[in-house]
């Protein structure tokens, strides 16, 4: 079988990569290999750059080139209020809102029991740390609104409403342009649990 | 190629791509299926509400000669069971019982009764007070088993079939697949259990379901009865339930305690 070494030796490394398989490897490849050496130095040259400078902020557990991050040093944000949020990528997305100016905290995953995520491989022991040191006057729990997301919360809710923390959750409804027709049982009792005066 | 409709209960998911998920599902009909939900990672997604463990659900599937996995075409609810999703200790229940379905059920093909029992046991397990919930997944173990084929042996010894005399003691092994008189038991394995333990076992696994949702068998059997998911269970499976570990990391936090230790 007719094969280039190089060529096969990146399809390999980039079907490592979350959600790559054979084939998209391949197409990825193919274009490197057809791509200008700018390209592919620049490339190069961003991935060695997270590898060297990215690294985990040790209070909050995001993505950082500093420790600590620069949400954990901004002094205008407010430190009373903490988010707590499954993945590094979740806070990009707060931020990308622009509406949340307290802490974040992440949490690297949630709790799956049946795929051997317990509580203990969780960062929950520095959020409860970071509780116990801090002035905090409440925690948002942000997981992802499915069932793991919901045990992860009730997990922390119950260990932080011990300490006499306030705890909420993110708001679950109906999702901003959908129609009301297709909303679900739960969808729509999380809509009206929350409703508001108008 | 064709679309075919099925009750079924979602007993797992793994992501897909960047919006997809795989759903796993126990149906009545058509044993375990996996089957691609599009879009069921997006917020909007008509299919995300529906595809959450343990739904049970009404779905409308496309099965492919080409390739194993069907794809959803619809999916209805017809119980979300909130009152498990929303209560912790009654959803670390429902992650075992998932559990143990996933891994006795390995291919499309369901014994009879076994899906009626699962969404039965689904529907006590919203309802039936806290307390008695290890009575009811201890004969929900037992019954699971009996469909299943795996049933302990209890009418007596299981390696000399002497029937168990009341004064004697008792052992239980998960390996040897049922009790050891205590001649047999000094040449294998087996935890020393009380002769009552082993009546509660029979009565478990005779008794329907819905009589036990306000039992208790009193602390001191319901330990001894664990005999069975930790080591019954997995010796039959040939691997740990996963999921059995976190009933007990509730518990502990439920009974409060050191809350360092709890997370440590």
């Amino acid at each position: 079988m007719y094969s280039v070494k190089s060529i096969d030796k990146l399809i390999k490394e980039f079907s490592n990569l979350p959600g790559i398989g054979e084939k998209s490897a391949q197409r990825m490849a193919f274009f490197i290999s057809r791509t200008s050496k700018e390209y592919a130095k620049r490339l190069i040259e961003a991935i060695r750059e997270v590898m060297e400078k990215v690294k985990y902020c040790s209070i909050c557990g995001s993505v950082t080139q500093t420790d600590p991050c620069p949400i954990c040093q901004d002094k205008t944000r407010d430190t009373s209020i903490i988010c707590v949020v499954e993945e590094p990528w979740d806070i990009f997305v707060f931020e990308k809102a622009g509406k949340f100016k307290g802490l974040y905290h992440v949490l690297g995953g949630a709790i799956s029991p049946t795929k051997g995520m317990n509580p203990q491989d969780l960062n929950i022991r520095g959020l409860m740390q970071r509780v116990r040191t801090n002035r905090i006057r409440e925690v948002i729990l942000a997981t992802d609104p499915n069932t793991d997301g919901q045990a992860t919360a009730l997990y922390i809710a119950k260990l932080l409403k011990k300490r006499g923390i306030r705890v909420t959750r993110l708001g679950m409804g109906l999702p901003v342009g959908g129609d009301l027709e297709f909303a679900d049982e739960d969808t729509l009792s999380h809509a009206l649990n929350g409703r508001r005066t108008m | 190629m064709r679309l075919y409709k099925t009750d079924a209960i979602v007993l797992s998911d793994s992501e897909l791509g960047d919006q997809d998920k795989i759903i796993t599902l126990l149906s009545d009909q058509y044993g375990k299926i996996r089957a691609v939900a599009k879009g069921a990672r997006r917020l909007k997604s008509r299919f995300a509400p529906a595809v959450q463990m343990p739904s049970y659900v009404n779905a409308v599937l496309y099965r492919s000669q080409r390739i194993e996995v069907d794809t959803f075409n619809e999916c209805k609810i017809n119980s979300p069971f909130l009152g498990i999703r929303n209560d912790l200790v009654r959803l670390s229940y429902g992650y075992y019982l998932v559990e143990l379905i996933m891994k006795f059920i390995r291919g499309a093909e369901t014994p009879p009764f076994l899906f009626d029992l699962v969404l039965k046991m689904l529907f006590l397990l919203e309802t039936t007070p806290e307390k008695s919930l290890p009575v009811l997944m201890r004969s929900f173990e037992l019954k699971m088993l009996t469909i299943l084929g795996y049933r302990p042996y209890l009418a007596g010894c299981v390696d000399c079939h002497r029937r168990i005399e009341k004064s004697r003691q008792v052992y239980f092994s998960g390996y040897e697949g049922g009790i050891l008189c205590s001649s047999c038991s000094r040449k294998r394995v087996g935890k020393l259990v009380s002769y009552e333990a082993i009546r509660w076992m029979k009565f478990f696994a005779n008794t329907p379901l819905k009589k036990l949702a306000n039992m208790r068998a009193g602390e001191k059997i319901e330990k001894e009865l664990k005999v069975i998911p930790e080591s019954y269970i997995p010796h039959r499976l040939g691997e740990d339930v996963l999921s059995y570990d976190f009933i007990e990391t509730v518990q502990d936090l439920e009974k409060d305690g050191d809350l360092e230790k709890i997370i440590d």
